[in-house]
């Protein structure tokens, strides 16, 4: 499956890059959650303090960070060409509930917020937030 | 690409976990100029991961002028926020001139290596 589909977006790279494919859902959500809330954090905050120019972060479909995560029906779009996030130049959702320095992703929010949300008990919601 | 290129017109664009597949794909993209020339001056990538630019095979050659760094030993599961900020700080050029930061850092446990 990972060489069909590295050959589907990079045919003329084949094998010939080594990649590192995050392929397997971590069975520990609350685990995963909490290392890559600390993880989210760190780039946060380091850019909040250092990146006064920041306007926004982008983020995969489907990261765990938060007790929201975006839909993964989305996940395709991030992986072809990025086409999502270049026609909404959106913002995903998923560091919106992170604790501390994480209000500059939400106050430079510039598109609307599709997410789905574990607090609805698993239902998806999807909302709209123009912060502009 | 080009060393000495100034960022004062386009953004700067930062992507965290660039050994992986989806941040892999990204930097292309923004190499060859996405999503439009001159959107950004300046791209760099974030790894933590040892890989070098000669074996990332990124685009070496874009669409005008895009100075392209390659910032390995970032690890974004070590230290203090602080002490993360600082070494960011230390190891990013013109951080503080970053304006988009493509997030692609999972919990390592998550990887499966190729």
């Amino acid at each position: 499956m990972f060489s069909i589909f590295v050959d589907i977006l990079f045919p003329s790279l084949g094998s010939k890059v080594t990649l590192f494919a995050a392929l397997k859902p971590e069975q520990n959500a609350s685990e995963e959650v909490s290392s890559n809330r600390g993880m989210l954090e760190r780039a946060v905050y380091a850019l909040e303090r250092h990146s006064p120019k920041l306007r926004f972060i982008a983020f995969p479909s489907g990261t765990r960070v938060s007790t929201s995560h975006v839909s993964s029906s989305q996940q395709a779009d991030i992986f072809i060409g990025l086409r999502y996030i270049q026609s909404r130049w959106c913002l995903q959702s998923t560091a919106r509930r992170v604790n501390g320095p994480s209000t500059i992703i939400v106050r430079r929010w510039e598109a609307p917020l599709r997410c789905s949300s574990r607090a609805t008990g698993g239902k998806e919601r999807r909302q709209t937030v123009d912060l502009v | 690409m080009s060393a000495s290129t100034s960022c004062t017109q386009g953004g700067h664009a930062l992507v965290f976990g660039v050994s992986g597949l989806a941040a892999w794909g990204v930097m292309n993209q923004l190499l060859q100029g996405y999503p439009e020339p001159g959107t950004f001056t300046h791209v760099t990538g974030c790894v933590n991961r040892p890989l070098n630019l000669a074996n990332a095979q990124w685009p070496t050659s874009g669409p005008g002028e895009l100075l392209l760094d390659l910032v390995t030993d970032i690890d974004l599961a070590k230290g203090s926020l602080n002490e993360f900020a600082d070494a960011l700080k230390v190891k990013v050029k013109k951080l503080a001139m970053v304006t988009h930061v493509f997030y692609f850092r999972r919990h390592p446990v998550s990887l499966l290596g190729f």
